[in-house]
């Protein structure tokens, strides 16, 4: 099957994207893979200054899982504009930003920086768990998503993506308010907030107490979320939330995902572009799907 | 592209203290590439790989060595692996151990924290360098056998917090205790691994004897590849200012004067 996907009114070659913080800069992976396999790549969050994120310990394995507090380290705008931004465009020729902002301001200034650059699209990170201001503390309230999204719409030239967090009791609710915000897509969705304990120490094991749970675990949580969406907005999903195969990849699809990210997998995969496009070469060559228009949101659901 | 996923095969395992072992695996691509202090990522048969150091590598055997201490899951599914099973690696990783410019090494490692320096020993031996090694252990339990260690090395302490063995205290006091009046060759590189009021003791011998000193740190890892930030750690920049680097990416060895510590 053709594999190629249009998504803000751009050919793509596939709908596989590594999802911001599980991919850095692209320097890491392109030492050990071809980065040109993307459908498109996306960075890690940029803000305006540099951050160092949180202390140690910021990661730990839970069952089918990663619970991580990482806190947006990133080394900022400039450094990035300077340092990382360059090779992703040398390596690919749809490059997405991520960035974030502990107020409205900061993504409306980012997003006037990023202006005249050449990338295919901004992705806004309402949804960080790990920082005390901005990130979720904007994604869960719809009344900031819409203020972020029509603030940023108002300077921004390129495709905008609201990442939206999943923690919150009306996800519908939330990306209606990114799509009213003049949002061109929405990516669902970032980590559930968690906790790990330590009997030992009787303590969190992060140092940060709570963290964002991704992986395998999280799959079914958002995909009914995605699925919900789909039923009430009309701007393009991006899903993601425990994509590891190309199996998983065609259930998001077809809950109405147009194009889907993939994070913590390819820590256990580094040739994972490589083989979730095999999979899903094969797999949809025996569900004989004709066009990818065919099979998004094609869920048939039950009736009573 | 470097190539790092490989499948291995578990060929023979020894028991080297009640919660400690040696898995050897058949390796042939990997034996042989690796700079001591380098790691690899392992399937514990989880979501994601775990770290481990690599211990040792027989280019000639086409085999290597990690040294396994059971701490939790990950390391209890090693432990329990049936010889002849395959399993998943990423490898090569990380910056090892810079020997170079060295013609002795001084080694000081604690607990599991002694595995990777046993690589570093048998390379710095196979080039001719003087070594020697202190193992600290938190009991007489707890200690590896002293014969896997001494044909490695020109000198050799082995130390006990809790007594039995040829030094009471952690093996950063035994340091101080044997070879605080010593005067050091001045090609000579410290060398530590293990819990980190070790290492700070390490450290500061470095500094007071104007050594060279390179430590490896252990840190939670989530890819091991550079790609998550999830295992980083302080580092001093050129310019003065406090850094947080990959231990993965960066590390998992670095200068001893560069780290920021914990209540440094």
């Amino acid at each position: 099957m053709d594999q190629r996907i249009e998504l803000f009114k751009r050919e793509l070659k596939n709908p596989l994207m590594p999802a911001s913080g599980c991919f850095a800069f692209g320097q890491e992976a392109a030492g050990y893979q071809d980065i040109g396999l993307w459908g498109a790549i996306i960075s890690k969050t940029v803000t305006l200054e540099a951050r160092l994120g949180n202390p140690p310990p910021r990661v730990v394995e839970t069952a089918a899982g990663l619970l991580n507090a990482i806190g947006l380290q990133n080394p900022g705008l400039e450094f990035f504009l300077r340092e990382k931004l360059p090779f992703m465009q040398a390596h690919h020729g749809a490059v997405i930003v991520n960035i974030a902002g502990n107020r409205v301001d900061d993504y409306v200034q980012l997003c006037e920086r990023l202006e005249g650059q050449n990338i295919y699209a901004i992705e806004l990170n309402l949804s960080c768990p790990n920082v005390k201001k901005g990130g979720m503390a904007m994604g869960t309230s719809p009344d900031l998503i819409w203020q972020v999204t029509s603030a940023c719409k108002a300077v921004s030239s390129f495709p905008l993506i609201a990442k939206l967090t999943p923690n919150v009791t009306d996800i519908v609710s939330c990306a209606l308010a990114a799509q009213e915000g003049g949002a061109d897509a929405v990516s669902l969705v970032n980590t559930f907030l968690g906790l790990a304990i330590d009997i030992k120490t009787q303590r969190p094991v992060l140092r940060n107490n709570t963290g964002g749970l991704s992986g395998p675990c999280i799959k079914p949580l958002a995909l009914r979320m995605v699925a919900q969406v789909y039923q009430a907005i009309e701007i393009p999903i991006i899903g993601l939330g425990g994509i590891t195969s190309g199996r998983d990849v065609l259930e998001f699809m077809l809950a109405g995902a147009r194009a889907v990210q993939i994070g913590s997998a390819n820590f256990a995969d580094p040739n994972l572009p490589q083989r979730v496009l095999k999979e899903l070469q094969e797999e949809s060559e025996k569900l004989q799907i004709s066009s990818w228009d065919s099979w998004i949101g094609g869920l048939k659901y039950w009736k009573s | 592209m470097k190539q790092l996923e490989h499948t291995i095969w578990l060929t023979g395992k020894d028991q080297l203290s009640k919660d400690s072992y040696v898995l050897k695996f058949a390796a042939e691509d990997l034996a042989g590439q690796f700079q001591p202090g380098q790691f690899l990522e392992v399937d514990c048969g989880g979501y994601i790989f775990r770290p481990f150091g690599l211990m040792f590598q027989d280019r000639k055997k086409g085999e290597i060595w990690l040294g396994v201490k059971v701490v939790g899951p990950s390391s209890l599914y090693l432990a329990d692996l049936p010889l002849g099973q395959k399993v998943k690696v990423h490898a090569p990783l990380g910056r090892g151990f810079d020997l170079e410019a060295f013609a002795e090494v001084m080694a000081v490692g604690g607990g599991s924290g002694i595995f990777p320096l046993y690589e570093l020993l048998q390379a710095s031996r196979d080039l001719g360098k003087t070594t020697r090694l202190i193992c600290g252990f938190r009991s007489e339990a707890e200690a590896y056998p002293r014969e896997l260690f001494s044909p490695l090395v020109d000198e050799i302490y082995f130390s006990s917090d809790q007594g039995g063995l040829d030094f009471t205290g952690h093996a950063g006091a035994c340091l101080n205790q044997h070879f605080g009046k010593k005067t050091f060759h001045p090609k000579t590189l410290l060398a530590a691994c293990g819990p980190i009021p070790l290492l700070k003791c390490v450290r500061d011998f470095a500094q007071e004897k104007h050594l060279a000193c390179q430590i490896s740190l252990e840190e939670n890892m989530a890819c091991g590849l550079g790609l998550c930030a999830g295992c980083s750690v302080d580092v001093r920049a050129e310019n003065g200012e406090i850094a947080r680097v990959r231990c993965c990416f960066e590390g998992p060895v670095f200068e001893a004067a560069s780290l920021v510590f914990p209540g440094d």
